[in-house]
């Protein structure tokens, strides 16, 4: 369990300290899949980062299966525990060929090399990668990228895996499968997912959605709960799945359909 | 008809080991003011395109028509690339100036206009993207959010006052502060009687604000009609690795499963009224 | 898309020959003494001996001569300069080729390395290298992982400089002012976005290997370890004594 423990952060000096996280409670439970919704400047980078103890809470305590990431001698436990996966697929590949590059955390957690060599081929097998093992990273498409950044996490073998806006410079093919293999990951190997997005339609595949806004969580829930009321959505600068749009302006002009529609599936069953 | 490409063709570094058709017997004519979406999938050549109509890039077959002159033949190139607006992919990675106006100045100092002139152009271009002027001219574009950055880079082009304004992916990345904000600045221009030509991979923005659509694949423009006629080959689209507007997908369903729909267009006014026709016919419901 | 980057000179061409395979410290270090070597030849036939070596081993490590070639192309007007200005000094000619074929052979050298062992190959030798001199302050492996990160780095950032260029071609940027000052101030608006694209670059980058327990290199082991084989130890041996023995013949007062 990740817990976050009346955690507040600000940055800057103390003359213009800004507050990006604000009293935040929060539990994330083994074998969740959990999406952070939030427009740009609403914290959920910062809550990301204080996941995996790249940032140290200003007040109040993260703790991640009970241990807090104030101890920095637990520090690289954590983040072997916790995976990152970043937004830029380009910032993130450090090393010039692929397979070097998912052996990067083996290599710093000073494992053995045919251990290493395991964890690196069968990361690369779980995103379908293996045939790109040698390939140097820079010749890759942006999906293939964030697909070798996936892999170099998992090769950590973490319990869980924060995925900070991991699709937003992706095509929609690439975000789909990107997604498509989170979804996997979560399923059939029991990792526990955080997905922070900005997009509504990506926030439907959770299990549970947490709304952030000025560095509070706002709502909580799963996605058929947090996207009952728009209009308290557009408030907080968040918006809605499309199908859930369309369904709302159809609501609007008097026909009777559940609040809950989040597809076009259920939305098409609904009306018929 | 402002722009035309005749039988355009691209190919880079040709006779070299490492030639790469990009562009193939290209031809599409862009009139003042309309409204245009291009798609297709990642390495169709969309911005190998959108660079030949602002002459970024030569063709290396075929011309490119500027107003009824060849550009290069007729007419110097830079004397079209001046009515010509490109704005990139990420533009706010190309901010550079200490100051927003001193940023968006950059352009319409390019162009040699005289120094009032290159002001009430910068006023104009910051309040066109909604921003307020005052609160932000003199503050440095590195400072602000991710969305603002986007628009001062925006802005940056519509200082120049071009009559075709060409933006690659310019919701990437964006919130939906941003987003919107975005799509008002374009429409507005658009509006005002410019062109635009949109690439985008979001299709519900597409089928929301564009008259025309532009498919290209595998360097040739596969299709070219009215969103409504394009948006009804899903097939092809899919099987191209394009996605489909949500209204689209929810039209396809219903006629699946048995409701005579014929929609006059994607956008979703229209297609909420006809669904709310069907329901009142009582074919749903 | 990044078209540009895929024809650096002298990138990695597989073709999996025993050179390829042999350990990259040995096939560092044979270049390095090629290079001593150049230096301290005095005559034709030392040079000519060192030629014949050194197209033996391209012939080995089954490389199109061509493309250990390239390297020397973008050389060619440094050549000719620099023989033209030895021809007006005594003994000219001989200095000047002197100078030519010690460059040639150093490129051709050079090229012949990158061209048979990866950049990660070359890090790892690097590192396993100067890792005796960690006793005496040398941060080997800060320095192998500065090099890899370069490495990494320089097409990114060659496609994304390319990228600036254009996008400020399109707001009306010329770069070919006569005046040399004001071309140097066109170059601005490049310099710029492409420093606070590294700075941001970097950040991000450093972030990314904290995320991955990056603590620098105590601790740290590595997937692939270097180990000398039998074939190694003979080839760099062999290699070393001919070399030593072209030197010896390359300091004789003959032609």
């Amino acid at each position: 369990m990740i817990e976050f423990k009346n955690v507040s952060y600000h940055y800057g000096k103390e003359k213009e300290k800004t507050t990006a996280l604000k009293n935040i409670g929060l539990a994330v439970n083994e074998g969740e899949f959990v999406a952070i919704l939030g427009p740009n400047g609403s914290g959920k980078s910062t809550l990301a980062r204080h996941m995996n103890g790249l940032l140290i809470p200003s007040q109040g305590e993260v703790l991640v299966d009970g241990l807090s990431t104030r101890e920095s001698g637990v520090l690289w436990h954590i983040h072997q525990q916790v995976g990152m996966v970043f937004q830029n697929p380009d910032n993130q590949i450090i090393a010039t060929s692929v397979e070097d590059d998912i052996a990067f955390g083996p290599e710093n957690l000073g494992l053995d090399p045919k251990e290493i060599r395991e964890r690196v081929d069968e990361a690369l097998e779980i995103v379908g990668m293996q045939s790109y093992a040698r390939h140097e990273p820079h010749m890759l498409s942006g999906g293939q990228k964030q697909r070798v950044a996936v892999a170099g996490a998992l090769a950590m073998r973490p319990k869980y895996l924060v995925v900070d806006e991991a699709t937003s410079m992706l095509d929609p093919r690439a975000s789909s499968s990107m997604l498509e293999s989170l979804k996997r990951l979560n399923k059939d190997y029991g990792i526990t997912v955080v997905n922070i997005t900005h997009i509504p339609d990506e926030a439907v595949l959770a299990d549970r959605v947490l709304i952030l806004f000025e560095g509070r969580i706002v709502k909580d829930g799963p996605p058929q709960e947090v996207f009952l009321d728009l209009n308290e959505l557009r408030e907080v600068g968040v918006g809605a799945p499309k199908a859930r749009q369309i369904a709302e302006e159809l609501i609007a002009s008097g026909i009777n359909l559940p609040r809950s529609i989040l597809t076009i599936d259920e939305l098409v069953s609904d009306l018929c | 008809m402002l722009v035309e490409m005749a039988g355009v063709g691209f190919t880079y570094m040709p006779g070299t080991p490492f030639e790469q058709v990009a562009l193939k017997s290209i031809d599409l004519s862009i009139s003042e003011g309309e409204f245009i979406g291009l798609i297709g999938p990642t390495g169709s050549g969309k911005s190998t395109l959108i660079q030949h109509l602002n002459g970024l890039l030569t063709p290396t077959e075929g011309k490119i028509i500027f107003r009824g002159q060849e550009v290069g033949k007729d007419i110097e190139l830079h004397s079209a690339q001046k009515e010509i607006g490109l704005v990139f992919q990420f533009p706010e990675t190309q901010l550079f100036a200490e100051t927003v106006a001193k940023d968006i100045a950059f352009g319409p100092k390019n162009l040699g206009l005289p120094v009032n002139e290159v002001e009430s152009r910068v006023r104009e271009a910051i309040e066109s993207v909604g921003l307020d002027y005052r609160l932000y001219a003199r503050r440095s574009p590195f400072g602000l959010s991710g969305g603002e950055k986007r628009l001062v880079a925006i802005a940056g082009v519509l200082a120049t006052k071009p009559r075709l304004l060409i933006l690659d992916e310019p919701l990437s990345g964006l919130d939906l502060w941003g987003k919107t904000k975005v799509m008002q600045a374009i429409s507005k221009l658009n509006k005002n009687g410019a062109a635009v030509v949109l690439v985008a991979h979001d299709m519900d923005e597409i089928v929301e604000h564009v008259g025309r659509v532009i498919v290209l694949n595998e360097g040739r423009v596969a299709l070219d009609d009215k969103p409504e006629v394009v948006f009804t080959q899903i097939d092809y689209l899919r099987r191209i690795g394009l996605d489909v507007p949500k209204t689209v997908e929810l039209f396809i369903k219903l006629k699946e499963r048995g409701f005579d729909i014929a929609p006059k267009s994607f956008n979703l006014r229209i297609v909420i009224n006809t669904v709310l026709a069907l329901a009142r016919e009582g074919q749903c419901l | 898309m990044s078209v540009g980057a895929s024809f650096i000179t002298g990138q990695y061409y597989p073709s999996g020959s025993l050179v390829h395979r042999a350990d990259p410290r040995v096939k560092l270090l044979i270049v390095v003494t090629f290079a001593l070597a150049v230096f301290l030849v005095k005559n034709f036939t030392g040079f000519a001996a060192i030629v014949v070596l050194l197209g033996f081993f391209i012939y080995l490590s089954r490389l199109p001569a061509i493309l250990t070639l390239k390297g020397v192309r973008p050389l060619f007007f440094i050549l000719a300069f620099t023989l033209l200005i030895h021809l007006g000094t005594r003994d000219g000619l001989r200095t000047g080729l002197f100078v030519d074929l010690r460059l040639i052979i150093l490129v051709v050298g050079a090229s012949f390395l990158t061209l048979t062992s990866t950049p990660v190959e070359l890090t790892d030798a690097i590192e396993s290298l100067l890792s005796p001199l960690k006793r005496i302050g040398i941060p080997s492996h800060e320095l192998a992982m500065m090099m890899t990160i370069a490495l990494r780095f320089i097409p990114t950032l060659s496609v994304e400089a390319n990228k600036i260029i254009k996008a400020q071609t399109a707001r009306g940027a010329r770069f070919d002012s006569k005046n040399p000052l004001t071309r140097a101030r066109s170059f601005t608006p490049i310099l710029v976005p492409l420093f606070v694209n590294v700075f941001r670059r970097a950040d991000e980058l450093a972030e990314a290997m904290e995320a991955r327990a990056y603590h620098g290199g105590d601790g740290r082991t590595r997937m692939r370890e270097l180990k000398m084989r039998p074939g190694d130890w003979v080839g760099f041996v062999m290699a070393i004594i001919l070399l030593a023995g072209m030197v010896w013949v390359g300091r004789m007062p003959i032609f």
